[in-house]
């Protein structure tokens, strides 16, 4: 039974009192409380014994937002709350940046870049010997560079490329995993994969020069670079003239840097 | 010796060897946290693996990695006394510290991320991890093995906890 407090002017809800409110009411006699509710009794000197009850409303609802066209015709959103007639103003779209280029993305210019540079004077046919590198690039980029790509070749094993978290002085680098079976200490089967990963580093400062700062040069000499880590390993050490920056017993060597680097000049040359 | 004595008699043996299982947990952990000054030629050293060491060495720089370089001294073991370069942050090596900021810009302007190298004469501070069963071989020119750095041909790691000074010095031992 609900009745108006002709005191107070609330409302009785059952055995209690409640304040009135715009929202639904919630008492200890019915709904259930949403939020939370307040008793306290009157002092004994009142000659009536009820509670005073403050009720908390239901949550209106959080504001969603709704299409609308705003005042110069274009297509916008507002807020509108549930329930509640009374809309927030027409804003317009603000369109979103376009995409970051990253890692692939940079791929397509980099390779155009290294295939040009790779058909320059002392780059491409100096530097690299038997498979066109021009097509090994392209299948190392395609994941396409398998031993039966060149049946020629006695090469048995794959090579890919891809991206990942490098110490901060790497650009790149090439690893490479060799399974074999032997008979009586020959090898009877041997099969190579070579993996390229490049440094997806996100530090474009100018003398960063990883990957993501996206200078096209300087990545396509990157590739080159690393295509010819991969050229050792697949077709031998004699197809290419780049070598790793360690001696044979795998300590390191910095001369073998110093000539890689003289011998790619001419594929930076503009 | 006297407080020894004191403690068995008045506390009991028991108190006595707990007082000597915190006295070795101390000295265990005091182990495990100083910093040992090694020279270059230790960095493959079993013994050290795992420990946090300090060592002046040159390091060499390229787009493929960095590695600390053996010096002439190290005579015999010059194929083995080098190890790989690595930061907290690579997650191989694990490490359970960050390297101090400012740090790897000391090292910055010997990074040749376009080709080349550069050779740096670095103190620094870190810690040492060396694998035990180390293998590693070279088909074609790439080196596979089970070690760290490119392909995993270093049987040694030095993760870099502080850089103290780095300067340009000569590549040759």
């Amino acid at each position: 039974m609900i009745k108006e407090d002709p005191r107070k002017g609330e409302w009785e809800i059952g055995s209690g009192w409640g304040r009135r409110g715009s929202g639904p009411w919630v008492s200890r006699t019915g709904v259930v409380p949403e939020l939370s509710w307040l008793s306290r009794r009157k002092p004994s000197s009142d000659p009536i014994s009820f509670h005073f009850v403050t009720i908390s409303f239901r949550d209106p609802g959080s504001p969603v937002d709704t299409t609308c066209v705003a005042s110069d015709g274009q297509l916008g959103f507002q807020q509108v709350i549930p329930g509640d007639p009374a809309a927030g103003p027409c804003a317009t779209y603000t369109p979103a940046p376009p995409p970051p280029c990253y890692d692939w993305c940079l791929m397509p210019a980099a390779e155009a870049q290294a295939l040009a540079d790779l058909a320059k004077p002392g780059c491409g046919s100096a530097n690299f010997f038997g498979p066109a590198p021009a097509v090994v690039l392209a299948a190392l980029i395609g994941g396409t560079l398998s031993g039966t790509l060149f049946p020629h070749e006695t090469i048995v094993g794959q090579a890919s490329i891809g991206f990942g978290t490098l110490p901060g002085f790497a650009a790149a680098v090439t690893a490479d995993s060799t399974s074999r079976i032997t008979h009586l200490r020959h090898v009877v089967f041997s099969e190579t994969n070579v993996t390229v990963i490049i440094n997806n580093t996100l530090d474009s400062s100018p003398a960063a020069a990883y990957w993501n700062a996206g200078y096209t040069s300087i990545n396509a000499m990157t590739l080159i670079h690393e295509l010819g880590h991969v050229y050792a390993d697949l077709f031998g050490q004699q197809s290419t003239t780049i070598v790793h920056d360690a001696n044979k017993d795998g300590s390191p060597n910095g001369a073998n840097e110093a000539r890689n680097a003289a011998a790619l000049a001419p594929c930076n040359a503009p | 010796m006297q407080c020894a004595l004191r403690l068995t008699t008045v506390r009991g043996p028991s108190t006595m060897l707990k007082l000597i299982c915190v006295l070795f947990l101390l000295t265990a952990l005091r182990q495990a946290c100083a910093l040992t000054p090694i020279s270059p030629c230790d960095l493959d050293t079993r013994s050290l693996d795992h420990r946090h060491v300090a060592v002046s060495v040159r390091v060499l720089f390229t787009m493929n990695g960095a590695w600390t370089l053996p010096e002439a001294s190290c005579r015999g073991r010059e194929a083995r006394a080098f190890a790989a370069l690595a930061f907290p942050q690579d997650g191989n090596p694990v490490v359970d510290f960050r390297t101090e900021p400012g740090s790897e810009e000391k090292l910055k302007p010997y990074y040749r991320l376009r080709g080349g190298s550069s050779v740096a004469c670095v103190s620094l501070e870190g810690q040492l991890f060396v694998v035990k069963r180390f293998r590693s071989t070279r088909v074609g020119g790439v080196f596979s093995g089970n070690g760290f750095g490119e392909g995993g041909r270093a049987r040694s790691a030095l993760v870099v906890q502080r850089v103290v000074s780095a300067s340009p010095c000569d590549p040759s031992p």
